[in-house]
């Protein structure tokens, strides 16, 4: 069956058959994608044939089954709607007005998630309800064509042609294991299956910023088909660096993603889509609050080379369904920051990362529908093997303020002078990591109520083989008197060459308990409650060594603490109980559907950065806090009279520290940092139908998204207020094309959106501020 | 054959022996050597001390050993005893490390070649504070992983106490330090720090080793400081006493190497026994003029 979200079947007064339509007896469905401008706001089953009006582009050909392209889809119910989780689902068409091409495009738009856009697409620092994370491991998953992306530094990648965007809002480690305690986010992309054709873009903005893209899909028969899609996008950058005048954040960002569909028999389907993508970026535009500007000296810069391959296979057993999701992923990049970010040179950092991941998934379900008990069950494995290098150059201002003027503060009759003004501190890693798991889940139905009970176990392994080396030296001067001159008293020589080598072991059990009570009538939905257990891996923070190897420097010149490396670098697992209530509500009479959900979090072993005990010099990485959150969400979506659709979402948390004591100060009670104490998102979109022979309709849209107030650090005492983002745009559609002019942040609303402090100085990245474009959409179907 | 005590020797003396099969049933014998620094405290007032080494048989079977001395010096005496078979108890702790600990006690005199030993009691174990780290110029001939700490009266006229020639000290330090955040003085405690007293008995001075010095939150950790060839002076319990006035220390830095570091001047340093065994002391010291520290603690750490 082929179910078609179509404004006609409303125009038409179809209102009994849509609702109808609603209820979900069938667990397939197929997506329409409409094009741009329009928004999916109807169901109907495909026994019904997919109603066209001539005066309402309607682009029938952007479909796509759904459930055989995503493997969430066979670890969840069919339908978001009839699971016992909060989760937002965005279309394409709805990313296309958000202008959304990439995952931070839909921070905000989806409640209490957000990812806020700074430093570079190395930083993906996503805040799911209070859960986040800027550093190492990630709180959110995300897949992206059933490829789980395991580092989290590969997370900002534009996608073309995406079909959907799902968000699944709290823990999802029972099914989908290690690094979803926050949530899942599952990306699909339009299969070649599906639609036939050319798929041409291209868009200007302003920032001297330019995207196009060019997609060929072809079914060579009814079993085999395969895409080709290119992108390229260019962005000439906001922010400029005083010191040189150039602009910091530029970009040019090419990928290629090759997809093949195959289906030789009636029950076996072969899916692989391979991703390559090529980043040159320039990045960090981060302003020192002393001055108001962004002026360094040092170059900063982000390149990125990255490949996924995945390969789906999907068999329709008797009773039940089996999936294979196999995937390769390899990362190659290289960040350099100035990394004191002022105009002095103090130091630099470099950090070349490559990275090998394989995984392996399978999953079993049965597939009667309507079986008292369904169950799905499955086991995962991965390996990961990282090598890095993390050099950090000490600098002439760096060597003089940070090394000599500290070890002469302590010994001023006997100052120091280095041999030269600029040295390396050498960090390399090799992290091999490797993990295994298997999960089972089991759904009871009874009448309109539905009893989940599910666990997974995870075992992992996590290894780091290190070499931190640094040849300087200095000399030792002595002046016995303020009238003699200088001489040497000695001259010492530095040479670290540290090796060593870490293991841990982390073995998790995470259940799961879901009830959920269907009801039917003038209004069909469900309440549900949700018990899970999240987890986020432990491992090894590398950023940590440069404190590390600074420290054991420091310590040949006779000053600072020893530090155990283990206890350091090394971090254990984070874990989280989740208690959730929720509902699904869709009122078709009203042409209105609805999501609400209330929860508390309790986290523990949170993963914080504390100073130890008896100094304030240094810092590690330790499982030392407990925060609570708890907040509620709501979303609706509206069609109150036919082509104008109403959206909206408001997200709230209140995410604080329950206990967090980092060696100095006390926490317990603050708001955690970095976490948005509110989401909104309010969207309405009407389209215009038009009885011209070249352009069907003219749409129109306008947005709201906005987040905050969001404090800056554990003690609370910097803050972001509320901000908010005005965007719109008007597009002229038709069946095979569309023009759209766009607007961002029309009102130009100055915000922030990263802070940080380095060396005693404040840092704040400001949001980009009003962007504005036009984008060209050329669709071509083969037939 | 039990080789309980075999066990906890084995660990204490670091000599590996076999559980003999080839032993007469009644008596399994194991030989132990430490070299030590005894004290010594005369009734008519004189005191001093030397380097002298205490030979242990331990019969493991039995549980009791003898203490042999080849040459004991008191005064400008040479002395050499042997201690008829004593017993001795064991404790066994599992600490971060096995922790053995061995205790005798006695007092029934015991007279050896003219030698009258009486009050003996002895504490030995591998449950102190091991070196830090060298300290540059400082001599690790007589550092060892296990601690011998003994007394016991000699001819009922001194008093003889032994102690590690090279020893380390664990326990709070607090010093008071100018606050400019309160206009007074605040108070500083760090457990970190490690007091470390190598004595050179012909000279009757010593070198002490602060580890991990800090005297304020803002202050910098020191990884040690050396105050060198400090007076030593020994008490009539047969204690010590280390000092000395206006010291410029040498602060750890480079490859065993120090620095002569003026700014950290020691206006007063003192560290004396507090305790009968010698196992504990108490330290205070002022440095640069306005830190004023104090220090109680133990050579033996504290069991967990």
């Amino acid at each position: 069956m082929i179910v078609c979200l179509n404004l006609k079947s409303y125009f038409c007064g179809m209102i009994s058959r849509t609702r109808r339509l609603i209820r979900r007896t069938v667990p397939y469905f197929v997506l329409t994608i409409l094009s741009h401008g329009f928004l999916p706001c109807a169901v109907s089953f495909a026994s019904e044939a997919p109603v066209s009006d001539s005066r309402v582009s309607v682009n029938p050909a952007d479909t796509v089954f759904l459930n055989e392209v995503s493997v969430s889809a066979m670890k969840t119910d069919t339908k978001l709607f009839d699971s016992p989780v909060a989760s937002t689902t965005l279309s394409a068409s709805e990313l296309e007005k958000l202008g959304a091409v990439e995952i931070k495009g839909i921070s905000d738009a989806v409640p209490n998630f957000f990812m806020p856009d700074y430093g570079s697409r190395i930083t993906s620092s996503m805040y799911v309800r209070g859960i986040g994370a800027r550093m190492d491991q990630p709180a959110v998953g995300l897949n992206v064509d059933n490829v789980p992306i395991l580092n989290k530094d590969a997370f900002d990648f534009d996608i073309p042609d995406i079909v959907e965007v799902e968000m699944l809002r709290g823990p999802q480690s029972t099914l989908f294991g290690r690094n979803t305690i926050g949530g899942l986010i599952n990306i699909s992309t339009l299969s070649p299956m599906r639609w036939q054709g050319w798929r041409l873009m291209a868009e200007v903005g302003n920032g001297r910023s330019f995207r196009a893209s060019a997609g060929w899909y072809h079914r060579f028969s009814s079993k085999f088909g395969a895409s080709a899609v290119g992108a390229f996008s260019y962005s000439g950058g906001f922010f400029r660096n005083a010191y040189d005048g150039s602009l910091t954040d530029t970009e040019r960002n090419g990928s290629l993603r090759l997809k093949q569909h195959w289906n030789p028999s009636g029950s076996v389907t072969l899916r692989n889509t391979l991703f390559l993508s090529l980043l040159r970026q320039g990045g960090y535009p981060y302003e020192y609050v002393g001055t108001g500007e962004v002026s360094y000296n040092d170059t900063c810069f982000y390149r990125r080379f990255l490949l996924t391959d995945g390969l789906t296979v999907s068999h329709r057993g008797d009773g039940f369904d089996l999936t294979s999701v196999s995937s390769v992923q390899y990362l190659n990049d290289n960040m350099t920051l100035d990394q004191d970010f002022l105009p002095i040179p103090y130091f630099t950092l470099t950090q070349r990362k490559k990275e090998t991941s394989l995984t392996e998934e399978l999953v079993v379900r049965s597939s009667d529908p309507d079986a008292f008990w369904q169950w799905l069950g499955g086991v995962f494995g991965f390996y990961k093997h990282l090598s890095m290098e993390a050099p950090v150059t000490f600098k002439d201002m760096g060597i003089s303020s940070l090394i000599e003027s500290n070890r002469n503060n302590a010994n001023p009759d006997y100052p120091v002078r280095w041999d030269s003004r600029e040295f390396v501190l050498d960090s390399d890693f090799k992290m091999p990591s490797w993990g295994m798991s298997a999960y089972h889940e089991s759904k009871f139905t009874l009448g309109d109520f539905r009893l989940s009970l599910g666990g997974r176990l995870d075992y992992e392994r996590v290894s780091m083989s290190y070499l931190s080396s640094c040849h300087t030296g200095y000399d030792i001067l002595h002046r016995p008197a303020d009238n003699m001159p200088e001489s040497l008293f000695r001259h010492v020589d530095i040479d670290i060459d540290d090796t060593g080598s870490l293991h841990h072991d982390f073995l998790t059990f995470m259940p799961r308990l879901a009830l959920i009570w269907n009801f039917t009538g003038r209004a069909d939905g469900n309440i549900y409650l949700n018990i899970s257990k999240g987890y986020k891996a432990g491992g090894f923070n590398t950023q940590m060594f440069s404190d590390v190897l600074q420290q054991r420097l420091m310590g040949i010149m006779g000053i600072g603490a020893s530090y155990d490396i283990d206890k350091i670098v090394s971090y254990l697992p984070e874990k989280s109980w989740n208690f959730e209530v929720g509902a699904h509500l869709s009122v078709p009479d009203s042409r209105l559907t609805a999501e609400a959900a209330i929860f508390l979090i309790e986290c523990t072993d949170q993963q914080l950065t504390m100073f130890p005990d008896g100094t304030t010099t240094g810092r590690i990485m330790t499982n030392a806090g407990r925060t609570r959150s708890f907040g509620g969400e709501l979303s609706l979506r509206w069609m109150p009279v036919d082509n104008l659709s109403v959206v909206g979402s408001y997200g709230y948390t209140n995410a604080r520290f329950t206990r967090f004591y980092n060696g100095i100060n006390d926490f317990s009670g603050k708001f955690l940092p970095y976490v948005p104490r509110n989401t909104v998102f309010a969207q309405v979109s009407y389209s215009l139908p038009l009885s011209l022979s070249w352009a069907d309709a003219l749409n129109f849209d306008v947005n709201l998204r906005g987040a905050g107030s969001i404090y800056w650090n554990e003690s609370n005492s910097l803050s972001q207020n509320f901000y908010a983002r005005l965007g719109a745009s008007v597009s002229l559609s038709a069946r095979r094309w569309s023009l759209t002019l766009w607007g961002r942040n029309l009102t130009d609303t100055r915000f922030y959106t990263f802070y940080f402090m380095s060396m005693g100085n404040e840092f704040l990245q400001r949001g980009k501020p009003i962007q504005f474009g036009a984008t060209l959409a050329l669709r071509l179907p083969s037939s | 054959m039990n080789c309980k005590y075999l066990l906890s020797l084995l660990i204490l003396g670091g000599l590996m022996t076999a559980c003999g099969d080839d032993e007469p049933d009644s008596k399994l014998e194991q030989n132990e050597q430490y070299t030590t620094m005894s004290i010594y405290a005369g009734e008519e007032g004189s005191t001093g001390a030397s380097v002298s080494k205490y030979n242990m048989t331990y019969n493991l079977l039995g549980g009791d050993v003898t203490i042999q001395c080849a040459s004991l010096s008191i005064g400008h005496s040479n002395v050499s005893f042997e201690t008829a078979s004593v017993p001795f108890s064991t404790a066994v702790i599992q600490d971060s490390y096995v922790v053995n600990t061995i205790h005798v006690s006695s007092h029934v005199p015991m007279t050896s070649a003219g030698v009258k030993i009486d009050n003996l009691s002895m504490y030995l174990t591998n449950g102190i504070y091991d070196l830090k780290r060298p300290a540059p110029g400082v001599s690790n001939e007589y550092s060892f992983s296990v601690g011998l700490f003994m007394q016991y009266t000699l001819n009922n006229t001194y008093k003889v106490k032994s102690m590690p020639v090279d020893v380390c000290y664990g326990g709070s330090t607090v010093t008071s330090f100018p606050d400019s955040n309160t206009d007074g003085m605040s108070a500083y405690q760090s457990d970190d720090m490690m007091y470390r007293i190598v004595f050179n008995t012909s000279r009757k001075t010593a070198d002490v080793v602060l580890y991990d010095a800090k005297f304020a939150p803002a202050a910098p950790a020191l990884k040690g400081i050396v105050l060198r060839d400090l007076a030593v002076e020994f008490t009539s319990d047969a204690g010590f006493v280390v000092s000395g006035t206006d010291i410029v220390p040498e602060t750890f830095e480079g490859t065993d190497a120090s620095t002569p570091n003026p700014r950290y001047s020691f206006n007063s340093f003192s560290i004396a026994s507090s305790n009968s065994d010698l196992t504990k002391v108490r330290c205070e010291y002022t440095v640069a003029t306005v830190f004023k520290g104090s220090f109680e603690g133990s050579a033996v750490r504290p069991s967990k």
